[in-house]
């Protein structure tokens, strides 16, 4: 980190410290959490990756989808969700491997006309690349790696319980040299009102 | 001018905002790391409490075992702390290292860590070199099972670029760690049962080459199995209470002599009775019993190196304390016996003990106190003395000046350095190729303490510590191991020179805060300023192993009772490794005796569940990924990301 960037973090930090020290206690937090957990929203989501950068020089995306579970939080939503994705190689020395990206994320809905919210969000998992690869050691052709996104999307309200989505997903995953892939994300997902039992076990 | 420095005016002045406010849970000589904020900052393996204690500096060559010394009490050279578990001494010093992951103690079971920066005696042991007590989990009534399963990864995994000329090495997990406790309590005693089995991957690239060159039959892998067991009746006289740990690990031992590591199986076993009555309201009579054994056997390897080496201890002690309103007294005798079973033909392989120690405390009606202990030790060659005066002087009701000063003369047997057994016979380094000689005598060596501080300490507000500390060393016995590297085996090696009767003389400045205790957001700062006023050549050089400057922030976001976000910033000062020195050019870069200054951010997440029986955490350590080293030719840990569970089941 250079001085420049050290001063700078220095001053944020003490900015954030002291905004921080502003801030109410715990306990008028406490009676604005009643509305968490009390829903489940269950969504699927069809995925096309949408850059292209290294890593497509050597490999097609091919299909993608997720599954997604949501559930108010204290402060907006944590969701719950699997990724899959298929690339091929484009050569036969590259070979075809499947994604699957086991996440959790959470993020803020705000209403922007009576039927329509922008959802924007963050995504921390494990980002797994199974490799189709029978020259090499079994336990070798699985690797796992953190990935994390943000992503931004549109909720369409369709009716008290369903609604349709479309948005944009920023995934970034640690490998050595990071992968960083865009999504596109279309779907639907359904709200029930969580059972008691639920609400109980996740509060 | 270095970033510490210009840190400096901002800190003061942000200090200055928070003068009026108050440290709650701090205590002058010790103070306790309770379950709460063990919680809050997502502790993968006991290890990880380092990062906790603001008072000790800590370096790791594989990023699994740290090695620590406790508020400039020493250099890395020696570990001569010391570790309880529930009032038992843990004797986990083994050549210089003291491997705290030997215990097998995963980190839900902790309930607390009471923490000692002075020189003190506490639970029968003095120790002028800093001690960790952890306290496990009370046993509660009936029937309790615990577990913790954590998974782990740490960054920077090729992918799928591994196919393309973009290749690089597979770092690999961290973990899956996982532990099981079951315990019981009726009326007249509780017993308890926990296995514990973490598992790391020795693979950061910066070592990975050194542990294939030794162990080329897979991945070296670090792999730890430990057994624990707790019982105790409370309905007899003496209310006696055992502890017995058990671990193996399969494990890369750092050998610095040899500059490398050297696969091992690493046994602990630990057995303790303890046991205490009270005789009215005044007077209290306890014993102690223990029996540990520490050995290093052979694991395989291509040079078939074996230590063969096995260490026992024999301890029992008898005492009692008794209370005459504002004084009390503590006196105790204890007996101990170090026993070395190895097949090299030592001209000594046993040696008994005699101690005496006490203290005596006044405490006066205004709450000052004043404090004094002491502990006298020999045997058929050495004596040793121990004391500690300690003096606080209440200003006003929460606000007062503490004072410690401490003498201590330490066997060398105590020390219990790889040499003292080396000059007896025990010749494992040259028989290896390595080489040493010792310059002198090796006699015991002496330390000078003196701590001030001033704290401002109120329940409601933050409260405010600044003090000072002054360390003379004299007759230490330190090394000095210029290293060359190998580029074919990528190890380094040098001989080893033991310089007796050396002297050394540093200082620390520190400012410590708390506030926000009982709010949404509890915030912890600490900077310390470290110098020394070296007298000897050999100690300025080394004590540039330990950072001048360390500054440490801690917020916890609490918004409600059953979720927080935890995060540290860290900031440690660029260090210079002396006997490294030649390694820059010789690795072509690959290695360096300079040490960056290290800049860490970790966070994480809790969530309770199912009314708290089970607990989630996020964890990511080093979140910025920067390239963090804490030893020339040690790992760098990369950001790791880990997620735990915890459950705890008590039935009635």
């Amino acid at each position: 980190m250079n001085i420049t960037n050290k001063i700078r973090f220095g001053i944020s930090l003490i900015l954030f410290i002291f905004l921080t020290l502003l801030q109410p206690n715990s306990q008028l937090y406490a009676e604005d959490t009643a509305h968490a957990f009390k829903s489940v929203t269950f969504r699927i989501n069809l995925l096309t990756n949408t850059n292209r950068n290294l890593l497509h020089n050597y490999w097609k995306p091919v299909a993608g989808g997720e599954a997604e579970i949501e559930v108010p939080f204290y402060a907006g939503n944590i969701r719950a969700g699997l990724h899959l994705y298929q690339y091929n190689g484009r050569h036969e020395e590259y070979p075809d491997y499947l994604t699957s990206y086991l996440y959790i994320g959470w993020g803020v809905e705000i209403s922007m006309f009576s039927q329509i919210g922008w959802f924007n969000g963050i995504r921390l998992g494990t980002y797994q690349m199974s490799f189709d690869d029978t020259d090499i050691n079994p336990t070798q052709r699985v690797e796992s790696e953190l990935g994390v996104g943000i992503d931004s999307g549109l909720n369409l309200k369709l009716s008290s319980r369903w609604h349709g989505h479309v948005g944009l997903g920023y995934i970034v995953v640690f490998t050595h040299k990071r992968l960083e892939l865009i999504n596109l994300s279309i779907g639907v997902s359904y709200t029930i009102d969580a059972p008691a039992w639920l609400t109980e076990f996740l509060k | 001018m270095k970033f510490g420095r210009k840190l400096i005016l901002p800190i003061l002045c942000t200090i200055s905002i928070f003068i009026q406010q108050s440290l709650a849970d701090d205590n002058y000589s010790k103070y306790t790391l309770n379950r709460e904020m063990l919680q809050h900052a997502g502790l993968v393996r006991l290890s990880d409490i380092f990062t906790l204690i603001d008072e000790w500096d800590y370096y790791s060559v594989d990023g699994y075992t740290w090695q620590g010394v406790s508020n400039s009490f020493d250099i890395y050279h020696q570990q001569n702390w010391i570790i309880l578990v529930d009032g038992h001494r843990m004797d986990l010093k083994l050549f210089d290292i003291t491997n705290i992951n030997l215990l097998p103690i995963s980190t839900d079971q902790v309930d607390s860590i009471e923490v000692y920066v002075l020189p003190q005696l506490t639970e029968d042991v003095f120790s002028e070199k800093g001690i960790l007590h952890i306290h496990t989990h009370p046993i509660k009534e009936g029937v309790t099972l615990q577990g913790q399963f954590t998974v782990g990864n740490e960054t920077g995994d090729p992918g799928p670029y591994r196919y393309t000329e973009s290749w690089s090495e597979n770092v690999d997990r961290i973990a899956a760690d996982d532990s099981y406790w079951l315990s019981y309590r009726g009326n007249s005693g509780y017993i308890g049962a926990g296995y514990y089995a973490p598992v790391y991957y020795a693979t950061d690239p910066l070592i990975a080459d050194r542990n294939r060159d030794i162990y080329p039959y897979g991945n070296p892998v670090i792999k730890t199995y430990s057994y624990s067991f707790r019982a105790g009746i409370t309905k007899i006289f003496s209310r006696p209470r055992i502890n017995a740990v058990y671990t193996l690990i399969d494990d890369f031992y750092f050998f610095k002599p040899l500059g490398r590591e050297i696969p091992t199986k690493n046994h602990f076993l630990s057995v303790g009775l303890i046991g205490e009555k009270d005789f009215g309201e005044r007077m209290n009579i306890g014993y102690k019993l223990r029996y540990s054994r520490n050995a290093l056997k052979k694991r395989e390897n291509i040079y078939d190196m074996d230590f063969n080496w096995e260490g026992e201890r024999f301890y029992a002690n008898l005492h009692g304390a008794y209370n005459l309103s504002m004084l009390t007294f503590k006196l105790g005798l204890a007996a101990e016996q170090t026993k070395i079973t190895t097949d090299y033909a030592l001209t000594q392989n046993m040696i008994n003990d005699g101690i005496i120690y006490g203290s005596v405390r006044f405490d006066h009606e205004s709450g000052s106190h004043l404090n004094i202990d002491t502990e006298f030790r020999f045997n058929e060659h050495e004596t040793g003395i121990k004391i500690a005066a300690a003096n606080l002087c209440k200003l006003k009701k929460n606000q007062g000046i503490f004072a410690n000063i401490a003498y201590s003369q330490t066997m060398t047997n105590i020390e219990n350095s790889l040499w003292f057994w080396s000059e007896k016979g025990y010749d494992f380094v040259r028989e290896q190729g390595g080489d040493y000689t010792i310059e002198g005598i090796l006699r015991p060596a002496k330390q000078w303490s003196l701590d001030l501080s001033w704290q401002r300490d109120e329940d409601i507000l933050p409260s405010i510590r600044a003090g000072i500390l002054y360390r003379e060393f004299l007759r230490k016995n330190w090394e000095e191991q210029p290293f060359q590297y190998d580029f074919i085996s990528k190890t380094v090696s040098g001989p080893v020179s033991i310089k007796t009767g050396q002297t050394g003389k540093m200082g620390n400045v520190y400012i410590k805060l708390n506030y926000g205790h009982l709010s949404l957001f509890e915030h912890h700062f600490y900077y310390r300023y470290a110098v020394t006023f070296g007298t000897s050549g050999l100690f300025d050089r080394i004590r540039n192993e330990i950072p001048e400057n360390l500054f440490i922030y801690r917020i916890i976001f609490k918004p409600v009772e059953n979720f927080s976000i935890w995060a540290m910033c860290k900031y440690i000062s660029s260090t210079f490794w002396h006997d490294f020195q030649d390694i820059d050019h010789q690795s072509h870069g690959s290695y360096s005796a300079r040490l960056s200054e290290i800049f860490l951010i970790d966070l994480a997440i809790n969530k309770w569940v199912w009314k708290r029986q089970i607990k989630v955490d996020i964890i990511l350590r080093n979140l910025l990924d920067k390239k963090n080293i804490y030893y020339p030719i040690g790992a760098s840990p990369d950001l790791r990301f880990y997620v735990q569970a915890e459950l705890y089941f008590n039935f009635r």
